[in-house]
């Protein structure tokens, strides 16, 4: 009889428990596989996710590498694929009393729970998993980080985004990666006004120098602050571009017209750093020789059209003449020879050089 | 043999209509022009196979009266340019003429 009894009341406890559960337990609906035992929310990952990093503290993130990752991650996690984990296991901090916090796609997704019972067994003492995973997280968080390789598609396939450099200016104007403008973390309130006026459409891309470079974060979270809803961090930043995708890092800025440099872009980069390009003076020696930019090359278009290969394509181009009409002869040309060349401009200016040469440039019209 | 020789007398065809077919002219991209003319044109009028033509050479009005029917210029059933490529070379020479702003010096 009381054995009865209690075992009625045991079962009904475990009925009021499972109605008691969480409302979100109707997602979940006891996944098919193994639960991790120690399961932590939101508010404990923010805590870790963020700059400067904590020592003896790892995010890790179990979904494939490839897209989910690249596509957004959690600030500051590391890459370890759970079909990876034991290839990729030399990753993981030395000291074995680290926190491990391992998560992936959300409460349907067994990969972050596989991989945590996989760091136990390696000997380490504080694992957790961040069950609710990426999606919770970036439903609550002020913005996400993504790999270079989303970067690249987002630039290849011309989509709404804005790229921000956060670093001090004069590093951006050394090299960027292309399409970037610069606005230094110090300088963000001050130059706001240089994002775009939609906040909900727009996604910002905020990067700067690398993994312990913190500039772009800081900024990441003023930008979400003003009230802008797509916020990310390349977190690999210029350095991380340079190694995977090439050093012509110079981002010109176009002017008006096709092919044209920005006049001002062009005046600020001759003087404050005119080894960033390469400058080919269109004109005649005779002309060249009275007067021209300080760093110009002079190689008439007759001479580009024999050896336009020998200029050489490490840096972004730039043809001068002193209308703008043989540099744009200059412009098209190349561009005929090489159709897939990038970063090759003219100056659409008109140019009075002194024997000095210090010289004035005027727009065209 | 055969097929090609059809193929290039279509393609003439079809340049000779479209080059003699009147089209708007102007407001085309003179900067353009003057590499389209370098390329397609000056191969011949380099003073040697064709007369030296500059955008100097004729006054705006002038290089209009040429180029509104452009199947009278002599060598157009030479020509290979399509017809936005044709409205770039006239920018330039018109552009560039003896009573222009900015009359092209030499090259
Ligand atoms: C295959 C060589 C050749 C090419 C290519 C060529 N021309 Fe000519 N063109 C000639 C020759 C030859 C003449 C002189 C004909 C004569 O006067 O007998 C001429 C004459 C002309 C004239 C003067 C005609 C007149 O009646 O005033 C114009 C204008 C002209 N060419 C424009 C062009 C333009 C524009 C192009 C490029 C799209 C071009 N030509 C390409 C050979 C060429």
């Amino acid at each position: 009889m009381h054995k009865k009894m209690i075992a009625a009341a045991v079962m009904l406890a475990f009925a009021l428990m499972a109605f008691a559960g969480p409302v979100a337990a109707e997602e979940s609906k006891t996944p098919a596989f193994r639960q991790f035992h120690t399961i932590v929310d939101y508010a404990f990952v923010a805590k870790y996710a963020k700059m400067p990093k904590q020592k003896d503290v790892m995010i890790i993130d179990s979904r494939p590498y490839k897209p989910k990752y690249v596509d957004g991650y959690i600030p500051t996690a590391v890459s370890i694929p759970a079909s990876q984990f034991e290839k990729m296991a030399d990753q993981l901090p030395k000291e074995k009393d680290a926190l491990l916090i391992f998560y992936c796609g959300g409460l349907a997704c067994p990969l972050s729970h596989k991989s945590a019972f996989m760091a136990e067994e390696m000997g380490y003492t504080n694992v957790k998993v961040y069950a609710e995973g990426y999606p919770d997280f970036k439903k609550r968080h002020a913005y996400a980080s993504i790999g270079l390789e989303k970067l690249h598609s987002m630039l290849a396939e011309g989509e709404q985004y804005m790229l921000i450099d956060s670093r001090p200016y004069q590093k951006f104007l050394e090299g960027a990666i292309p399409s970037a403008i610069g606005i230094p973390e110090t300088q963000f309130a001050a130059k706001r006004g240089m994002l775009p006026a939609d906040k909900a459409g727009t996604t910002l891309v905020f990067y700067c120098g690398g993994y312990k470079c913190a500039l772009s974060h800081k900024s990441a979270v003023m930008a979400r602050a003003l009230g802008y809803k797509q916020v990310m961090v390349a977190e690999a930043g210029y350095p991380g571009w340079k190694e995977m995708f090439g050093a012509s890092g110079t981002a010109v800025q176009a002017g008006e017209a096709e092919g044209a440099v920005d006049t001002d872009w062009f005046l600020k980069t001759i003087v404050e750093n005119p080894s960033a390009i390469t400058l080919i003076d269109v004109r005649d020696p005779e002309e060249f020789a009275m007067g021209h930019f300080p760093s110009a090359t002079n190689m008439t278009v007759n001479m580009i059209d024999k050896n336009a290969a020998d200029i050489p394509t490490d840096k972004p181009i730039v043809f001068t003449c002193s209308t703008g009409a043989r540099a744009g002869e200059a412009y098209y040309l190349y561009m005929d020879k090489f159709s897939d060349a990038k970063d090759v401009f003219y100056l659409e200016a008109t140019i009075d050089f002194n024997e000095d040469n210090t010289y004035e440039v005027h727009p065209n019209k | 043999m055969n097929r090609n020789l059809i193929v290039a007398l279509a393609a003439t065809l079809i340049t000779v209509f479209a080059v003699s077919m009147a089209f708007a002219m102007g407001d085309g991209n003179a900067r353009k022009g003057k590499f389209l003319y370098r390329k397609n044109c000056r191969t011949c009028h380099n003073g040697a196979e064709a007369p030296d033509l500059s955008p100097a050479d004729r006054t705006q009005a002038e290089w209009k009266a040429t180029f509104a029917d452009t199947g009278k210029i002599k060598c157009s059933g030479d020509w290979t340019v399509n017809e936005k490529d044709l409205n770039d070379i006239f920018t330039y020479l018109h552009d560039y003429a003896k009573d222009s702003p900015s009359p092209a010096k030499c090259s």
